[in-house]
């Protein structure tokens, strides 16, 4: 089901686009923003799983999930959402592969924003 | 707030699944009440005069970067400048020295949550003419119901749309209305 999702949705870049009037510069900016911070959040979420903290898992997995969302990440997003919601179940099994997942989708989204001239 | 956009009776989330075609469809056809508005415009249709004509001291509580960023974009799109506050603590404080007619709050930041905040807020100004819009990726069901228990007025999906936005802030009564 997962892999289904675009790794970058252009219909939420399209509709991000609209949204700033087609600012090419401010997008740019935004996700200049984005893939800074990423491997921050990426960090965080392996330093969970290492710790075995599910819920110190949430809070990074949320931002990644909220902020991938906004730029079209959305395989990314779902990846994160599901990991957010199992750190707020307490769920640590199966974390580990999950995180490496979307450490994967996170190189994917990165050679796409780079594809579309984003990055 | 069906006053702003248009109705529409079922929300198809893409990549469109054949389930979630026939449930969207099902709804439909049984002629149930529209239950979401759509809430999209281009940006040609943001009123760039908004702030003019309802002038608004907007408190912006986000902790994360990008959104932060983006929501900062589209008030000053509609020409408002917001305050920011980087948590739910931070946010309170902001209110401590000054006046708002709205804090636009994010649901889940670190330190202390908008959910957290806003009770905090509304139990030490319990007479603030204050609206506080929830703004959430958050898709959990009862999530809305927990945002308006937690003295939240309104609620805005992230990621945010510009007329999504307006709506909510055309129902934040003007700065020059409220008397202090």
């Amino acid at each position: 089901m997962t892999d289904e999702t675009p790794v970058l949705d252009q219909s939420v870049l399209d509709e991000l686009r609209d949204s700033v009037g087609g600012d090419q510069s401010f997008i740019a900016d935004l996700a200049a923003t984005y893939l800074a911070e990423g491997p921050d959040h990426l960090a965080a979420m392996q330093a969970a799983v290492s710790a075995g903290d599910a819920a110190a898992i949430v809070r990074p997995a949320h931002t990644l999930k909220s902020s991938s969302a906004s730029l079209g990440a959305m395989r990314l997003s779902h990846i994160a959402r599901e990991i957010e919601f199992a750190g707020r179940n307490g769920e640590t099994s199966g974390l580990a592969e999950r995180v490496s997942t979307a450490r994967e989708a996170w190189a994917q989204t990165v050679a796409a924003m780079k594809e579309s001239g984003l990055a | 707030m069906r006053e702003h956009g248009a109705a529409v009776d079922a929300l198809l989330p893409k990549p469109i699944k054949p389930s979630a075609l026939h449930d969207a469809l099902a709804t439909v056809l049984a002629g149930s009440e529209p239950r979401f508005k759509l809430d999209r415009a281009p940006e040609s249709t943001v009123d760039k005069e908004m702030a003019k004509r309802h002038p608004l001291r907007i408190l912006l509580a986000e902790d994360n970067a990008v959104n932060q960023k983006l929501a900062v974009r589209l008030l000053a799109n509609m020409g408002y400048t917001a305050d920011l506050a980087g948590d739910g603590l931070q946010a309170i404080a902001a209110l401590d020295k000054a006046d708002y007619d709205v804090v636009l709050m994010d649901v889940q930041m670190p330190e202390c949550d908008g959910l957290e905040a806003t009770r905090r807020i509304r139990a030490k100004w319990p007479d603030k003419a204050l609206r506080i819009v929830a703004m959430t990726a958050n898709a959990m069901t009862g999530d809305r119901e927990a945002c308006l228990e937690a003295g939240m007025n309104d609620y805005v999906s992230k990621p945010i749309r510009p007329a999504e936005l307006a709506a909510a802030l055309s129902k934040v009564p003007a700065s020059s209305e409220v008397t202090p």
